[in-house]
């Protein structure tokens, strides 16, 4: 039997040469004459033993670890089987711990798959929520992404079941669902990972969605930093259409639904559905007032479900396992799993799907590996850009939504970033305001002015003037922010400036001068 | 004709570079073609009558009206629905290196918008731009999790060896050195993107080896 050898495709593990290691083993396959086939997976999200090589074997897959081309010479002798005594075999993969203790409902099939194969994505278990849903009115399928308590994972938690019941309330000839995939927030690549690896789940998801909704067309709004997962997505919407799973009739006789893939062009912003809608319009991507609510008058007028690549891919857990299943996973009212994803100075990075309720010390620790530069941890930053920056006193807090907001910190998009203590926290705290400044879409005042004004106030305190005095005003600003800004960008900003003068107020406020 | 080259060239990134744009579109346009002419600099789209790394232009592409031609073609096949505005400047770009200005009354006429519109859209964008790029794009991220993983002594390296500092090109437009934020790697920094690619954990000597191979990516002596 032909074995077949495993090499991931996504951005991650090519951005340290997988795709060198994937045309070694092809020449070896060659010229060692090998039954074997080379299939480019996506990643499991494992990524600091990225390029890891899996090859199919009796006892399940056997990993090969942070192999390098002039590796696969020793590693292919003869026989598509490497010895197990190579330096980089890790033995099976499935009994990884880092993979092993996981719960992965979500990222069941990624690295696994050959990530634009539509028969692979089938026979291992795509579309059974989708089949399941078509048997199902929409109010029906509405009701079970209730019972399962699914919460927007874009990073604002929004309950999911709300906005689908309010775009299925709408009567309108036109309807859309549109998935936000501009994930901007640094520290996060989940997004990512799902299309590089998974696309069809996305697609089943937003078919689901479509089917609930009584929506027509969808569009993927992917980030431009993206180009990978562009080309993955391309080919799998490709795919999807030429087998009749998008196009006519795919919601039933006489329901279409088709998805349009649609390019940013580097705005942080459009991560806010509403200047995301405005950018799919083709204008500058300024943010809306709310009301109307996108559920209501969304892209072009019309009623308009927008979702996170996660929140629609978990949708097709909830319709195959049912909406109970999904909420068994998970803790207080943040139920299901979540896709950590841990990175920055740490030794064991990528993505960790566990359900809420975990100590962000665990996940650190058990998983993560404490740092890559073996100097202490000093600070981790939940949440994107705009989260809080958590010393060691606050790691034990568990990974749910509310008790994140309840340390004045929240859990965003679950992106971990970790530093040791070479960090200066004065620099981040400047940053974060510098990033607004250049993000802000310029609609507010209290984002486009304030951000501006923080940085300065910011470099006062840091050079040592009038301490007092500006640190009282930074706060006024940060509330100004909080209270006055038309979205979360401008409204979070603060978040990680207000962390930093209450745990780490030593970096940013030196003696004065 | 080294010379020449080297003095065209820093008159034209003067001209392509002014950051009020208080030029007239016309004069940069010729600024363009001279510099085109004289030096061989040009932007590197991919996939268009142009191909990445092709080291001149001929006669006609060096014009303005190759430009607006390249451009009449990316419109004719595009429908005229507002919304299109944005990916149609974004391949516009993809084939030109940028959107200069001079093309657009012509955008706005195809979709019936005015210019105000279509300058609005094509100055919020981050990625779209008026002027060229050098010929070579490399983008190291700045986002917190590759600060977290030594992105600043990387981009300070980065600077020292290729002369320039981050957000510039170089005088002789072989390279633009950039901030990304954020390019999906994050378990992988520090990152940088050299056009299409990512490339992941790139200590100082790997940056070196990356831009190995373009001999204009020489250390500044």
């Amino acid at each position: 039997m032909t074995t077949r050898i495993f090499v991931p495709n996504d951005t991650g593990a090519c951005s340290v040469g997988a795709d060198e290691v994937a045309s070694a083993i092809q020449m070896a396959i060659h010229r060692e004459g090998l039954d074997a086939q080379l299939v480019r997976s996506g990643s499991r999200g494992a990524y600091w033993l990225e390029p890891l090589v899996e090859i199919e074997s009796d006892e399940g897959r056997i990993g090969f670890a942070r192999v390098e081309p002039r590796h696969v010479s020793t590693l292919f002798v003869g026989s598509p089987m490497p010895d197990r005594q190579h330096l980089t075999c890790i033995g099976r993969v499935e009994d990884l711990p880092f993979l092993k203790d996981q719960q992965r409902l979500t990222f069941v099939r990624a690295g696994v798959i050959d990530p634009v194969d539509l028969d692979a994505y089938r026979a291992n278990g795509g579309f059974e929520g989708l089949v399941r849903a078509c048997t199902m009115t929409s109010a029906q399928v509405v009701g079970e992404v209730r019972r399962s308590g699914l919460r927007g994972r874009g990073g604002a938690a929004f309950p999911a079941a709300i906005k689908w019941q309010s775009v299925l309330d709408q009567q309108a000839p036109t309807k859309y669902v549109v998935c936000n995939a501009d994930e901007g927030d640094s520290g996060t690549f989940a997004d990512r990972l799902l299309i590089e690896a998974d696309p069809y789940q996305l697609i089943e998801g937003m078919l689901i969605a479509a089917h609930a909704t009584g929506a027509s067309q969808g569009y993927v709004y992917l980030r431009s930093e993206y180009p990978r997962a562009r080309a993955v997505l391309t080919q799998a919407l490709a795919h999807a259409r030429r087998a009749g799973v998008l196009g006519r009739d795919a919601c039933g006789p006489g329901r279409s639904f088709d998805v349009e893939l649609r390019m940013g062009a580097g705005a942080y912003v459009c991560g806010e559905e509403t200047s995301l809608l405005e950018s799919i319009e083709g204008k500058r991507a300024q943010v809306r007032f709310k009301p109307p609510l996108p559920s209501i008058q969304g892209l072009f007028g019309a009623p308009t479900l927008v979702n996170n690549v996660l929140t629609l891919a978990a949708a097709t857990t909830i319709l195959a396992k049912g909406g109970e299943y999904y909420a068994s996973f998970g803790a207080g009212q943040s139920r299901g799993t979540m896709p950590f994803q841990l990175s920055g100075n740490i030794r064991r990075g990528g993505v960790i799907e566990l359900p809420f309720g975990v100590s962000l010390r665990s996940l650190i620790d058990t998983f993560g590996g404490g740092s890559l530069s073996g100097r202490p941890l000093r600070a981790v930053q939940v949440g994107g850009p705009l989260g809080g920056y958590l010393p060691s006193a606050l790691w034990d807090t568990p990974l749910d939504y509310e008790a994140f907001a309840n340390v004045a910190s929240m859990l965003g998009h679950g992106g971990i970033v970790a530093f040791d203590d070479t960090v200066d926290l004065g620099v981040q705290a400047e940053f974060v305001m510098q990033f607004c400044a250049n993000e802000s879409c310029g609609k507010c005042t209290p984002c486009r002015i304030g951000s501006v004004r923080g940085v300065e106030v910011i470099q006062r305190i840091r050079r040592g003037e009038a301490i007092a005095a500006n640190v009282a005003l930074l706060e006024d600003l940060c509330e100004t922010m909080e209270a006055g800004s038309l979205c979360a960008l401008g409204g979070l900003t603060p978040m990680p400036i207000r962390s930093i003068l209450r745990h780490f107020r030593s970096d940013l406020i030196h003696t004065e001068r | 004709m080294a010379g020449v080259s080297g003095l065209v060239a820093r008159v034209y990134h003067e001209i392509t570079s002014d950051p009020q744009n208080r030029l007239d579109p016309s004069v940069q346009n010729l600024a363009s073609a001279i510099a085109i002419r004289v030096a061989g600099l040009h932007p590197s789209p991919a996939n268009c009558t142009l191909s990445a790394g092709q080291p001149r232009r001929s006669m006609m592409e060096l014009l303005p009206e190759h430009d607006i031609e390249q451009t009449r073609a990316i419109l004719e096949r595009t429908g005229t629905h507002a919304d299109l505005l944005l990916p149609t400047l974004l391949e516009v770009q993809r084939c030109l290196g940028h959107v200069p200005n001079s093309l657009i009354t012509e955008i706005a006429e195809h979709f019936n918008l005015s210019r105000a519109d279509v300058h609005g859209v094509a100055t919020f964008y981050h990625d779209l731009r008026a002027s060229p790029l050098g010929r070579r794009h490399v983008q190291i991220c700045q986002a917190e999790a590759c600060q977290a993983q030594g992105s600043r002594a990387l981009t300070d390296h980065a600077e020292r060896r290729l002369g320039v500092t981050l957000g510039t090109t170089r005088a002789d437009t072989s390279l633009t050195l950039g901030a990304a934020y954020c390019l999906g790697n994050c378990a992988c920094g520090p990152t940088v993107r050299i056009g299409d690619e990512v490339y992941g954990r790139v200590t100082a000597e790997r940056f070196d080896e990356l831009i190995v191979g373009d001999s204009s990516a020489e250390p500044r002596t």
